[in-house]
């Protein structure tokens, strides 16, 4: 099971449940859309007016593309296509300056066709498992391409990612070569980290644990996108009974034992933060929380797997290593 | 005529009725008594084809219950039931009008039209026409649901057919005018239009003012059946009903004047006493 | 002596035809991509551009029809339940038919990327819509066998058995949601705050003439429906075959109930509110009360989508949702309205 960036959740509300996706939240995408709408094509028609000469050929100045992915639209903005996007979904939500004045589209399992088709793209992207939802064959019969990219968990992901997406669009080789190269940089940076721990200690165990809210906590188990940050930052997952996420159970946290508990920073929130996280039955028993080691990060940054990958798993790296002390 | 032979239902063992026979003639006054939960109502609901029985069976005009379809059923008897009452909110005349639902393909608008109004008269009910039944009296409802039973006779009259009207205790929730009103106005209209009506009553006064024929009913077993007169016998009433009564002859009427006064114990007692 | 005046009667079905039609027409008109009325009706006449013609044929055409249809099929069934039950609480919900659906939904939702992902994707988009109508068939056949004992249905044996079947689905799928993953527990719970998003001309072909030729039947039950409304033996008296009778209404209900929220997943209080409005304004009669409250009700649903589709554009608001903030504040107003009524009395 892959839990990437498919996680519904959103820069800056706190709440992330489907169904707590409040109203005044929406009411606030509206005020948003509203205004952006109408400044968004008219910093389409400027962009596309004014700087000719920038892009490679005309016909790319007149794309227009749609993410559906907050992994896909981080990279759209870090390979330069950022100011192509006409529309991104719910996930997307780095770099949060651009993303926050673009209509917001939901979530691709409940697309508005319509309102799609009125953005006028010619280029939606998605990730391979959502290709086949249903608005998107309305969308594909509407002549638009959707095209799907393979999202996977590593750190060299996004150079992955953007030679699927140079397929569709002119990206400069350049770029891409840009992007590996700070992609090799970053690993460097990392190894540089992980070589400064103590050649034979212990593994640090870490518990991912996902929360949206007191009602729905799940911890990470072994095959999860979770765990592969968690290696690859040094670590070792707590959980190596199951593969997908579970429900949280204190006798599961007790026998896990972790040193550390790794959070999103929303799903921290979404229980008032540690002291509401010391509440769930069984997390205060745990090593990490009687230590203070509970570590929050952005989900999409943490486990976007997108141009920040690197940055990420160096992040915590040495958070891991911070905690041993 | 409606004859039922050698009725018997069993339920979980018990035979709640026990190879009764009956004959209700048309133009005639049939009613049922017995104490409580000696059948009565069961042996209604045989003889208005709801129940079937398990042993015997019930002809109607020589055809039996059974053979006949729900619609034919409903052409030749209508059911006054113990009680009714109204999910939802229905004005009187929608109530009466679903007496001609038997027939409302068969009947042109105008027709039920006038079939509504004429049944409604017969019970002087015009003026309730557009209240809400709910809002009624007791006794106003059961006027309302005799008015749409009649509406039902009426519409399925076939000449050379007869028809029966079956009342369920009908006089349960009135008082004691509205008990005589009542039943005055059902059996005149019956005998007017030759309708057989078998009804369950529990007065035994009222029985002997307007039954023709009475049969008892005792633990499912028929006890005694006959008129008026043959039925209501001191002796009878006790072993029937368990009651100590005068039968006296009725200083006006030509009918049995029945004063209860005692059970059976007490009766005893009080012959213990004399003694 | 008062009569109901006659003559100059409105039959009560043509304002509401015209409310249908009107909001029909709205639905039409408003939306996310702004189309003036000339192209509008150009596209209609397929002599738009290629894109406003596929807009309003393949995206909102299809969408309003099944508004339409979905609507009036929840409406009718609402109604149709109401009288069969003689409970003005009573929904398709009764009798099993959404808790099944639902399960069945939930079932396609977690397993048919993993059991079919070899199904083209066509098909296994509609695998959520076909497992949910046979999960409505499959649990109302059950409670009807519960409830049908000796050729008599009891109601209350089926309210009873429903009630049950309910909570041992509910039991199900609340295990199913325990072991779903982020993703298939967002899918589920769109699903259960229902859609029109989907809609296509498939879909409508499918429950067009299911809801149509179901409401005509039910429609011609209507005087066996008003005459249960005074007790299932009143209706035997009258000459109703009620068992056939009881057995073809839960038929036709889980029929169209089945079809709607197989493609729209669940809406909920359309078939609760719509009749008792209905009642409220024109009276109990069943000749009526099925063809207004397909009316009224499609027109609810049509409104409550065009507003689904538009209020939070670009993006797309789930209608149970929007039926429910609408529709349960409305009940609550209609209970406390009722209560003063009976009270006045």
């Amino acid at each position: 099971m892959l839990l990437h960036s498919n996680i519904y959740f959103s820069t800056n509300s706190a709440t992330l449940l489907v169904k707590t996706n409040t109203f005044s939240d929406r009411l606030c995408q509206l005020r948003f859309i509203a205004i952006f709408i109408p400044l968004a094509l008219l910093v389409g028609c400027v962009s596309s007016g004014d700087e000719p000469a920038d892009s490679p050929d005309s016909t790319v100045a007149q794309e227009k593309i749609i993410s559906l992915n907050g992994t896909i639209t981080e990279l759209l903005y870090s390979l330069g296509y950022g100011d192509r996007i006409v529309g991104v979904d719910v996930t997307s939500t780095y770099p949060a300056a651009a993303t926050d004045t673009l209509p917001k589209l939901g979530h691709v399992s409940q697309l508005n066709v319509e309102a799609i088709l009125a953005l006028g793209p010619n280029k939606i992207f998605v990730t391979a498992e959502d290709a086949s939802k249903e608005g998107l064959q309305k969308l594909r019969s509407a002549g638009i391409e959707v095209l799907p990219i393979e999202v996977v968990s590593t750190l060299e992901n996004s150079a992955e990612m953007a030679n699927q997406l140079a397929a569709h669009l002119d990206i400069p080789q350049q770029q891409i070569q840009l992007l590996e190269n700070a992609m090799a940089a970053d690993r460097q940076k990392l190894e540089s980290v992980l070589d400064r721990k103590v050649a034979n200690a212990k593994k640090t165990k870490v518990l991912f644990i996902y929360a949206r809210g007191t009602g729905r906590i799940l911890v990470a188990g072994k095959s999860t996108e979770a765990a592969r940050m968690i290696e690859l930052a040094g670590g070792e997952n707590a959980i190596t009974t199951f593969d997908d996420f579970e429900a949280i159970t204190p006798e599961s946290l007790v026998a896990a034992a972790p040193d550390v508990i790794l959070m999103f920073s929303s799903g921290l929130a979404s229980l008032d933060g540690k002291q509401g996280l010391g509440q769930v039955p069984g997390i205060e028993q745990t090593p990490a929380y009687q230590n203070d080691n509970v570590v929050a990060m952005d989900g999409q940054y943490l486990l976007g797997f997108g141009p920040r990958a690197g940055q990420a798993a160096t992040e915590l790296a040495e958070k891991l290593i911070a905690s041993n002390k | 005529m409606i004859t039922g032979r050698n009725l018997s239902i069993i339920r979980s063992g018990r035979k709640i009725l026990n190879d009764v026979s009956i004959s209700c003639p048309p133009g005639q006054v049939t009613v049922i008594m017995g104490r409580n939960g000696a059948g009565k109502s069961t042996l209604l609901r045989i003889l208005a084809g709801e129940l079937l029985p398990d042993t015997g069976s019930v002809n109607m005009n020589g055809s039996t219950l059974s053979s006949l379809s729900s619609r034919e059923l409903a052409d030749r008897r209508s059911v006054l039931a113990q009680t009714s009452h109204l999910t939802y909110p229905m004005r009187v005349r929608e109530v009466v009008e679903m007496g001609c639902y038997n027939r409302y393909d068969r009947l042109k608008h105008y027709e039920r039209e006038s079939l509504i109004e004429s049944s409604l008269e017969k019970l002087k009910l015009n003026s309730f026409a557009d209240r809400f039944f709910d809002t009624l009296s007791g006794g106003e409802q059961k006027r309302v649901l005799l008015s749409k039973c009649l509406a039902q006779l009426h519409a399925g009259r076939v000449a050379g057919k007869q028809q029966f009207l079956l009342l369920d205790e009908p006089t349960a929730a009135l008082d004691v005018e509205q008990q005589f009103l009542f039943l005055e106005l059902a059996t005149s209209l019956a005998q007017r239009e030759g309708i057989g009506i078998i009804a369950v009553l529990h007065d035994l006064n009222l029985a002997a003012r307007y039954a023709d024929r009475v049969l008892l009913l005792k633990n499912g077993k028929k006890q005694v059946a006959g008129n008026v007169r043959q039925v209501f016998q001191p002796d009878v009433l006790r072993a029937v009903f368990g009651v100590a009564c005068l039968v006296q002859d009725h200083p006006h009427l030509d009918i049995p004047l029945i004063t209860t006064y005692g059970s059976h114990h007490q009766s005893t007692a009080d012959s213990l006493s004399r003694a | 002596m008062s009569v109901l005046p006659k003559k100059h009667t409105i039959p009560a079905w043509l304002p509401l035809a015209l409310l249908l039609l009107i909001a029909a027409g709205i639905s039409v008109v408003v939306g996310a991509y702004e189309l003036n009325l000339a192209t509008l009706i150009d596209a209609l006449l397929g002599r738009a551009d290629r894109m406003e013609n596929f807009l309003v044929w393949q995206v909102r055409l299809p969408r309003v029809v099944l508004a339409i249809v979905v609507g009036g099929g929840l409406a009718t069934t609402g109604a149709a339940v109401q009288g069969l039950f003689r409970n003005p609480l009573a929904e398709p919900t009764f009798i099993g038919i959404t808790s099944g659906a639902m399960l069945f939904a939930v079932l396609a939702l977690v397993f048919s990327v993993t059991l079919f992902s070899w199904l083209p994707p066509a098909i296994l988009q509609l695998s959520v819509s076909i497992s949910a109508f046979a999960g409505a068939l499959l649990t109302t056949w059950m409670v009807y066998s519960i409830a049908n004992r000796r050729g008599r249905m009891e109601v209350t044996t089926m309210l009873l058995a429903g009630i049950a079947i309910t909570a041992l689905a509910g039991a199900f799928t609340g295990l199913l949601i325990y072991k779903s993953d982020e993703e298939q527990l967002r899918d589920i719970t769109f699903w259960t705050l229902g859609s029109l998003a989907g809609a296509n001309w498939l879909q409508v072909a499918v429950c067009a003439p299911v809801t149509l030729i179901g409401s005509y039947f039910l429609q011609r039950d209507a005087l066996a429906l008003n005459a249960f409304l005074l007790g299932e033996r009143e209706a035997i008296h009258l000459g109703f075959k009620v068992a056939k009778i009881k057995r073809r209404i839960v038929i036709w209900t889980a029929l169209i109930i089945g079809a709607c929220i197989s493609v729209t997943g669940l809406i909920g209080f359309v078939g609760l509110i719509i009749p008792h409005l209905i009642r409220l304004r024109v009276g109990t009669d069943y000749r009526k009360l099925i063809l207004l409250s397909l009316l009224l009700g499609a027109t609810f649903l049509l409104l409550a989508d065009s507003l689904a589709r538009t209020i939070v554009a670009p993006a797309e608001l789930p209608i149970g949702i929007l039926t429910a903030m609408v529709g349960a504040p409305f009940f609550i107003w209609l209970l406390l309205r009722q209560n003063r009524k009976s009270i006045g009395r």
